[in-house]
């Protein structure tokens, strides 16, 4: 029997909900306390909670809190009532959306649809074809299991609409494929991949091509390097789960085609897992360039630009002072002077021949600027 | 030891003393230009020639030198970037002149308005070029005026 949380947001639903607690296949709990709901999402095995109905204010408040407590592997469903706040609810990170009011018998089969796709207890690791959660085996684990079977096999990895499969010959990995990737660029790409699903299909190579010629066990040390890589280069930056922004307020100019397709994608609130997904870029380069147009402020959080448009409409002192500094290095930017040595030509000599100024370019050392900043610290704090 | 050489602009000798409030910076001349001299370490040694602007310019063969300047700090009220004139004209065509020299560009703002900036332009100002930053800061913000600082000295490093 699966359990269903309701956060009951508006109490005109209530005796609507009593009466779904008559369901004989599940198990239905409802509060309209955030806290109640929390605790017992933390203390019961939750196989969905419902906002009935959710509100942007409701909808944010619970999610974090989800997130807090380590709980948002618990999926999540949205009921609204106007259409104006879908678009919003679909940016949020809902398992799924639906419109109330709707046919008593249609919301049962959303729901028992909806339980089959989510639910980690359908994983199945027995028999010929697997299926299963990522959270439960991830790649890492698969990789091993499916050689210890020396299958010849697809395992077909899927999160949101991403689809990625990794092929096995006598259980040892030989090719990858995703997005317009294959071999170990590949399968590295996946290697983060931590929700979603995956399922396994006996197979005899198909398309599959021997592209990965290193060992398993050579592969799993890679995956593992890759995904420690990637740990550290997280700690610069916002969770993947945060949705980023481009800056409006600056011009593109002069960025890298990554950073374009980045910025690009940024046109939209965009998760960092999202853009990881979508760019058949080494995952690390990707986190690189994310990192570098967070620092030049290109790109930020949904949330602060937001803000900032906000506050730069609300205050035209702030906004001039932005859009002068802007236009005036944008023209600096456009003429290139490249100082070369003929610069520093000094003018003629007495006896009719050209002296060259030599100027030493003194650049500063990682040592150096470590010194400075141990000096900023003891004079300006 | 090594010697950097930089810029110093500053409209007033009121900002001047501000952004460099708390830094241990000698008056030095060098070849009859003044200066300011901040030693890092034993071997590590900045040298910032100050000049002024609107209206307040200096006439120093500092226009002759400019090659040599590593990088370049423009500390501005915020008013003065409200004065379009200035913009237009001298501030303009001395940015021009200096090229590809790495410049940050401090913005001293009123304490009130720089509450109002958002976090991200609080915290890692803006990128308005290839080596170009704008940053704003308060004197009474002591984190402000250490990350002008900071990433004036990083830019000299990346550049």
């Amino acid at each position: 029997m699966d359990d269903l949380l309701i956060y009951l947001t508006d109490p005109v639903y209530q005796e609507e909900i009593e009466n779904l607690s008559l369901a004989e296949d599940y198990h239905i709990s409802y509060s309209s306390d955030l806290e109640e709901i929390i605790r017992d999402a933390r203390l019961n095995l939750v196989d969905l909670i419902i906002v009935w109905p959710a509100t942007l204010e409701n909808s944010t408040a619970l999610l974090s809190a989800l997130k807090e407590m380590r709980l948002e592997y618990i999926p999540v469903v949205a009921l609204y009532r106007d259409e104006e706040i879908r678009e919003k609810l679909v940016k949020m990170s809902f398992t799924d959306c639906w419109q109330i009011p709707m046919p008593r018998e249609r919301f049962w089969i959303l729901i028992k649809q909806l339980l089959k796709d989510c639910s980690i207890q359908t994983t199945t690791v027995e028999g010929a074809n697997w299926q299963g959660s990522l959270e439960e085996y991830n790649l890492v684990d698969l990789i091993q299991m499916i050689e210890a079977r020396g299958w010849d096999a697809e395992l077909t990895l899927m999160i949101h609409n991403h689809t990625g499969v990794v092929y096995f010959n006598e259980g040892k990995v030989i090719d990858a494929r995703f997005l317009s990737l294959n071999g170990l660029p590949a399968l590295l790409k996946m290697a983060f991949w931590s929700q979603g699903r995956f399922f396994t299909r006996m197979s005899i190579l198909g398309e599959a091509q021997k592209r990965i010629t290193i060992s398993n066990q050579e592969i799993l040390f890679a995956i593992i390097e890759k995904l420690h890589q990637l740990e550290k280069m997280a700690t610069h930056l916002p969770e993947f789960n945060e949705e980023l922004l481009r800056n409006p307020l600056l011009d593109v100019g002069d960025v890298s085609p990554l950073q374009k397709k980045i910025l690009d994608l940024c046109e939209r609130p965009t998760r960092i897992k999202d853009i990881l997904f979508s760019i058949d870029e080494d995952n690390e380069f990707i986190l690189q360039e994310i990192i570098m147009l967070l620092e030049k402020s290109m790109l930020g959080s949904r949330t602060s630009i937001e803000k900032m448009l906000q506050d730069s409409e609300t205050k035209p002192g702030l906004g001039k002072i932005l859009t002068s500094i802007s236009s005036l290095f944008k023209k600096k930017e456009v003429i290139k002077v490249e100082l070369s040595s003929e610069d520093y030509q000094a003018p003629q000599q007495e006896d009719g021949e050209e002296a060259q100024l030599q100027i030493p370019q003194l650049s500063l050392t990682g040592e150096e600027y470590h010194q400075i900043q141990y000096f900023l610290e003891k004079h300006l704090v | 030891m090594k010697l950097i050489d930089t810029l110093l602009i500053t409209p007033t000798k009121e900002i001047l003393e501000e952004i460099t409030s708390n830094m241990p910076l000698e008056e030095v001349e060098v070849n009859g230009v003044k200066g300011y001299r901040l030693e890092i370490s034993e071997d590590l040694v900045f040298l910032f020639y100050p000049m002024g602007l609107g209206d307040n310019p200096d006439e120093t063969p500092l226009k002759d030198i400019k090659e040599y300047f590593r990088g370049v700090l423009l500390v501005l009220h915020e008013k003065y970037l409200l004065d379009d004139a200035l913009m237009e004209t001298e501030m303009e065509q001395f940015l021009l002149d200096l090229g590809s020299r790495p410049v940050v560009l401090a913005v001293r703002m009123e304490m009130k308005n720089l509450n109002y900036l958002n976090e991200i332009l609080q915290e890692s100002g803006m990128h308005l070029a290839k080596k170009g930053k704008l940053l704003f800061w308060h004197p009474l913000m002591k984190s402000s005026q250490k990350k002008v600082w900071d990433i004036f000295f990083k830019q000299i490093m990346k550049n």
